[in-house]
């Protein structure tokens, strides 16, 4: 916009049309604006030549990007130039009735005001100044009534301002200010938009970081609501808790559904304490999927509380699965029992051996003296043969008994009917049958005495596993023999019975050591022993068993065709054993 | 109580063996030497009876060292061993005595689950003896050491 007609000197007013058009152009434009430069700049031009000054300038607070306010000025007109290098406006009398808001000052010639030219270092306008008589100060406010500036006008004439400029200027600065207020607002709220999308990105990080750690530790969440009972479970819950995602489900229900009686009071009994209590709550509990696979899992979550309330609301919390963990502590806690009896059979067999040993063999000298009495020789060798016993029990359990001999080939038909034939008399007296179904040629490269004495407490099992009371049919066991061809070659023997079943309590135990369901007779070894050598052979054994209505117990043994070497230690490497 | 019972019993077992065993070894020079080697005295002694009652000539050793000795001086057929014993156990004496003596047949005897490790270590410098588990009973010992 051009300002004021150049070189025309004193009052050069334009007309009241045009005066009119100017400022509408002017407030059409301020209103659309929304550059602070633009509007400050047209505002002063308009001002200038609305009211013929010679000299024009705009002060204008501005705020930082740090929030903190800063004055800018913008001059205009022919004698601008001459203010460029000028310093700002101090907070004189006279600048501060603008400056301040407090109104307009017209002044037909500033030098002769009582407020001009009392003020050090120039009293006066500083050096380089365009002269000014005629003077027009506008303050320009917000609506709020906030100071924005102030538009201030002069010329080197006296009495150049009219009243009318005066209305003509404040309505400018009127318009400038809220323009200057719209571009505030605008920046305001650009400022806080963009504070939303960068908490809002911020956010979505957060989540995004919380999505993945949960997926690295395959922790899927849940939240539960306290008064309606329903859980809010997410992707990896609904898979770890067997439910249909999107449908709702209350606690009790799910409970209900797939956690295992055993661990049912465990899992209620840790909310409610942290129900009362506030604080963390977890637990962990078997859940049985609908195919019937039994899974671990650990809850844990902390309450949560209505908005500006103490009550609690429900919790929050995350569930993972820990059926691996679970089955390794399982596993070490077995393999330090299995380490720690060890040790312990090693020093009993020890202590135990040696007196047994030695009793044995007094109980024979007195036995085998021609000059003991028959009946005192009777006496002795009833106690010679309950001392057999100990000293079989005392092999056998202890762990003792090690096959001293090199893995050789086993021909398990041969084994497997020795061993029948062992314990044919027991069976013959408890009416039971045991059949043979074996394919020929059943070899496997093992320990031999291992090997039968795995086979051995199965079969006793088998026909221990009979109560006596059954006397309608006969008792059966078979044996079924096969090779297994696949990813590992071998051989599959089952050995099953049609007895009493093992009971769902003890099935988990049978192979601890010191675990016994036969009262009196039973060490709790026997099974803890075959596992342990069919093992060491590099086999596996399994069992399934039915205690209702017929019952019965398979157990199902599969020995590789060679076992794993044993590293025999080296002679300088072995630590030298002395007792 | 035990060693005073047994102490007379058995040390007459030993070095003042009943008449009928004593005069068979007279009568026959082929009677198998046996030298029973236990830090158990008790043990050691008994077997001793036991073998000098059916058929055999056999001494005590109560230690490895001892048993070193009393192979030199008796040079027995057979020598029946515990393993662990202290100062000088039953596999480094059987090895000790098997240099002098090549054709000795050592049967090991232990009532410790180790010995079949010590066993092996015996094998790895090339000596390969045999192992009875104790407790065994005597007529079992007997049945085992006839066998050749």
């Amino acid at each position: 916009m051009e300002p004021t007609s150049q070189g025309v000197p004193g009052p050069a007013a334009p007309q009241n049309e045009e005066r009119l058009r100017l400022l509408i152009e002017t407030g059409l434009l301020l209103a659309s604006e929304r550059s602070l430069d633009v509007i400050v700049q047209a505002a002063l031009d308009a001002g200038l030549y609305l009211c013929g000054a010679r000299f024009g300038a705009f002060f204008y607070n501005n705020i930082g990007v740090d929030g903190e306010p800063y004055r800018l000025y913008k001059f205009s007109g022919p004698d601008a130039d001459a203010c460029a290098a000028l310093p700002m406006p101090r907070p004189t009398e006279l600048f501060n009735v603008t400056f301040l808001g407090q109104g307009i000052v017209r002044s037909d010639d500033i030098t002769l005001d009582p407020r001009y030219g009392q003020n050090p270092p120039f009293a006066g306008m500083p050096p380089g100044h365009a002269p000014v008589r005629s003077y027009l100060a506008v303050p320009v406010r917000s609506r709020g009534g906030d100071v924005l500036g102030g538009l201030l006008y002069g010329h080197p004439d006296a009495g150049v301002f009219a009243p009318a400029s005066e209305d003509l200027v404040a309505t400018i600065a009127s318009q400038a200010a809220v323009a200057i207020d719209n571009v505030r607002l605008s920046e305001r709220l650009t400022r806080e938009i963009s504070l939303v999308d960068a908490a809002r990105s911020l956010q979505r990080q957060t989540s995004n970081r919380l999505r993945q750690a949960l997926d690295a530790a395959q922790l899927g969440t849940w939240s539960w609501d306290r008064a309606t009972d329903l859980l809010d479970l997410d992707e990896r819950a609904d898979q770890l808790l067997h439910t249909t995602p999107h449908v709702p489900i209350t606690r009790t229900e799910l409970r209900r559904r797939i956690v295992i009686a055993e661990d049912k009071g465990k899992a209620t009994e840790s909310l409610w304490r942290s129900l009362a209590a506030g604080g963390i709550y977890s637990g962990e509990y078997r859940v049985d999927a609908p195919n019937g696979l039994r899974t671990w899992v650990s809850a844990s979550g902390i309450t949560t509380f209505a908005p500006e309330s103490s009550e609690v609301a429900g919790m929050i919390g995350t569930i993972q699965d820990i059926t691996a963990r679970k089955t390794q502590e399982a596993a070490l806690c077995q393999s330090e029992k299995l380490a720690a009896t060890g040790r312990l059979a090693a020093s009993i067999a020890h202590e135990i051996n040696n007196p047994l040993e030695a009793v044995t063999n007094l109980i024979y000298l007195a036995r085998t003296d021609p000059e003991v009495p028959t009946p005192i020789q009777l006496l002795l060798e009833a106690a010679d043969s309950e001392l057999a016993r100990v000293a079989q029990i005392a092999q056998q359990t202890l762990g003792f008994f090690r096959d001293t001999t090199r893995p050789v080939e086993i021909d398990l038909n041969k084994l497997l009917h020795s061993v029948v034939d062992l314990f044919a008399r027991k069976m013959i007296s408890r009416k039971i049958v045991c059949t043979l179904d074996l394919e020929p040629g059943l070899c496997i490269h093992g320990l031999q005495g291992e090997i039968r004495q795995v086979f051995s407490n199965l079969v006793v099992n088998a026909i221990d596993a009979f109560s006596s009371a059954s006397v309608s049919k006969p008792d059966r066991i078979h044996i079924r023999g096969r090779h297994l061809r696949g990813r590992r070659d071998g051989v599959s023997i089952l050995i099953s019975d049609e007895g009493a079943g093992i009971a769902s309590q003890v099935r988990e135990r049978i192979f601890s050591p010191f675990f016994t369901t036969k009262q009196s007779t039973g060490t709790g070894l026997g099974l803890w022993v075959t596992r342990g050598f069919v093992e060491k052979h590099g086999g596996s054994i399994r069992f399934r068993t039915r205690t209702g209505d017929p019952s019965g117990t398979i157990f199902r043994v599969f020995l590789p065709g060679k076992m794993p070497a044993i590293g025999y230690p080296a002679d300088n490497a072995s630590p030298r054993l002395r007792v | 109580m035990q060693t005073t019972l047994l102490s007379s019993d058995s040390l007459k077992g030993s070095y003042d063996p009943v008449p009928d065993a004593n005069s068979a070894a007279k009568l026959d020079a082929h009677l198998p030497r046996i030298l029973v080697v236990d830090d158990e005295a008790l043990i050691a002694d008994t077997i001793v009876q036991i073998l000098n009652r059916s058929g055999f000539i056999a001494e005590a050793a109560y230690g490895g060292k001892e048993a070193i000795e009393a192979a030199r001086r008796i040079i027995p057929e057979i020598i029946l061993s515990d393993v662990l014993m202290p100062h000088l156990d039953g596999v480094e004496a059987a090895i000790a005595i098997q240099k002098f003596l090549p054709d000795t047949r050592i049967v090991l005897f232990s009532g410790q689950a180790a010995t079949v490790e010590i066993l092996a270590r015996a094998r790895g410098r090339g000596y390969h003896f045999e192992l009875l588990a104790k407790p065994l009973h005597p007529t079992q010992l007997l049945k085992h050491l006839r066998q050749s």
